[in-house]
């Protein structure tokens, strides 16, 4: 911990604060659950206090990304809220100095390709109201990351995170905030790393905001892949839907929580979660939790997981056409994937999916 | 050389027996339909010639174009000819119907020592097949048999067959859940290959006598309790439709 330094843009309580969730991580019962099946130590080892590098954005319109500045009171408040609640987003947020951050205030002829995320500084983008936008988040692995997205009113966004596999350890901290009626389409395809963990937080903050998020993930070789996904329904009339489909091979690990929230007072809101896994093989371990916490009474959610395996069904109808065993079992692996997987970055998920693991 | 000789053949499902020494032979060109009750082991029948897991063969014998069948895998079945179409076709969401037969086009050829025809050659002809076959050629690019009614699937399978071109094709119940109008296109889809591939054998399952106004077949079986107790031309299936199974049963 001795690399962290007092910094005097955090306030001497909020530096306390942090300090002590960085020290005694799992004190509090919400941290405790939220590494129930990952040890803590690591995911905040993982954030590597290493030489701030910038937030690279290709296609970003001239002047709109600006790197290592100052936060604003409220990008402010928004990270300490966040780094509250996770030990390895404390530890960023002491260590961090400053932000970048991309302002989209018009909409960007084109897809914005994110090619670099700083390791040790936020970077928060804001989407300007009626915006839309369309990203593209590949970058090859980096072993911290936090990535915040505000969506203002009526902003529309794609957003598609591409990651391969990495033998290194990688936390991720992922968050997007909607006002009303703002739109949100988020993809997230990736490989296992040595240890990949995603905090992920969706925040539908305004009337009749709305969410789909799909996710396609393979993990195999001895790689980890622990995944949170927050979606917060706080206010009526907003909705999310959700399917994430996995697939655990060889001795891979994977841990899925899908967390829905909806707050008190907030009627009309619809919510839907699915979460099925595919484990390939004897040493394939899959932990999947999907949670629902409603306060608010005239809503509709559905949620639900499912660990499995391939069909017998399935694998005699391809045998039945003259496919064998191991083309048959390709196959309906890629399948199973494909049904979460569209979008931009569609033909580079699937084919990143597709092959076995090659860093070991 | 007949395209397949079954033998005496006997087998089980959870130790129950179901087929009880079933004999036939089907030469190449020829169709033969087994008509029979529900539960007289037509589907089994089906499920053991194509190798499905969960059947044990516990006697006789059936030689495929000259070769053992059942020492063979079901994908070593297909590659040498033999197709089921389904009773009921699986879905499989996710990889596309294109997909899909590319796929097993390419086993087959590979297993035949064959080089298997271009990417766009097959993809000219699939889309062919589906237009004879009424289907809208987005089919193609549809996950297999995934949301398809009940008559999608069925047509899907015939297309299968068309596309796959085997020597002998086993149609379990093909028509049934099949309205009038999918009969017919199924059945026009059946006699189209049965016209373009003269040599083809074909192995007619079904309950009813309507498919085969459409597919006139050579020869009929009465299968009942695992075997065969009766065998006739195209008046056979005629007379079963008046007198029903009972008939015939009490009178053997």
């Amino acid at each position: 911990m001795s690399a962290i330094a007092a910094h005097a843009w955090l306030d001497v309580e909020t530096a306390a604060e942090l300090r002590a969730l960085v020290e005694a991580p799992t004190a509090q019962a919400r941290v405790r659950e939220s590494w129930k099946y990952t040890p803590v130590l690591r995911g905040l080892n993982a954030v590597a206090n290493v030489a701030a590098t910038d937030s690279v954005v290709a296609g970003a319109p001239d002047g709109s990304l600006r790197v290592d500045v100052a936060p604003t009171a409220s990008e402010m408040a928004l990270l300490r809220e966040r780094a509250c609640a996770c030990p390895p987003a404390a530890k960023l947020l002491l260590g961090a100095r400053t932000i970048d951050r991309l302002n989209l205030d018009t909409s960007p002829a084109s897809p914005l390709q994110l090619r670099a995320l700083s390791p040790v500084r936020p970077l928060v983008v804001h989407i300007a109201p009626t915006v839309r936008a369309t990203i593209l988040d590949d970058v090859d692995g980096a072993s911290a990351g936090w990535l915040l997205v505000c969506l203002d009113t009526a902003a529309d966004l794609d957003f598609t995170r591409v990651r391969p596999s990495c033998p290194r350890d990688e936390w991720q901290q992922l968050q997007f905030d909607l006002a009303d009626d703002a739109q949100l389409i988020a993809r997230h395809y990736c490989r296992g790393a040595g240890l990949r963990r995603l905090d992920a937080l969706v925040r539908l903050l305004g009337r009749n905001a709305s969410a789909t998020i799909s996710g396609a993930w393979r993990v195999d070789a001895g790689d980890r892949l622990d995944q949170q996904w927050h979606v917060e329904h706080l206010a009526p009339g907003t909705r999310s839907e959700q399917r994430h489909h996995g697939i655990v091979a060889d001795r891979g690990h994977t841990t899925f929580r899908g967390r829905i929230y909806i707050a008190p007072d907030c009627p009309g809101v619809e919510a839907d979660l699915v979460n099925r896994n595919l484990l390939l093989d004897p040493g394939a371990v899959c932990n999947t939790k999907p949670e629902l916490e409603i306060l608010s009474d005239d809503v509709r959610c559905s949620h639900g997981a499912t660990v499995g395996q391939l069909a017998a069904e399935s694998l005699f109808y391809l045998a039945s056409r003259g496919l064998d065993e191991a083309t048959a079992r390709t196959l309906l692996a890629a399948g199973f994937l494909n049904e979460c997987i569209d979008g931009p970055g569609a033909e580079t998920a699937a084919a990143l999916l597709r092959t076995e693991t090659d860093h070991d | 050389m007949s395209l397949i000789v079954i033998d005496n053949l006997q087998a089980s499902v959870n130790g129950k027996p179901i087929l009880k020494g079933l004999t036939l032979t089907i030469e190449p060109g020829t169709v033969h339909a087994i008509m029979g009750p529900n539960g007289s082991g037509k589907s089994t029948l089906s499920h053991v010639l194509a190798g499905k897991p969960g059947y044990e063969v516990t006697g006789g014998s059936v030689r495929f174009k000259g070769r053992d069948l059942l020492a063979m895998a079901p994908e070593e079945r297909a590659c040498a000819g033999l197709f089921l179409a389904f009773q009921y076709p699986v879905e499989i969401p996710g990889v596309s119907n294109m997909e899909f037969l590319r796929a097993a086009a390419e086993a087959q050829a590979k297993a035949r020592g064959e080089t298997p025809p271009p990417a766009i050659d097959m993809m000219r002809r699939l889309r062919e097949i589906a237009t004879e076959l009424g289907l809208h050629t987005d089919f193609l690019k549809r996950g297999v048999n995934e949301g398809f009614s009940g008559g999608e699937k069925k047509r899907n399978e015939i297309l299968q067959m068309t596309f796959l071109r085997p020597a002998l094709s086993i149609l379990d119940e093909t028509d049934s859940g099949l309205d009038i109008d999918a009969l017919r296109i199924v059945g026009d889809g059946v006699t189209r290959f049965l016209r373009d591939n003269p040599t083809h054998g074909v192995l007619l399952i079904t309950h009813y006598q309507r498919l085969l106004n459409h597919i006139v077949p050579d020869v009929v079986h009465v299968l009942t309790d695992g075997r065969i107790i009766e065998t006739g031309d195209r008046s056979l299936a005629l007379r079963l439709e008046e007198q029903g199974y009972v008939g015939l049963v009490d009178r053997t």
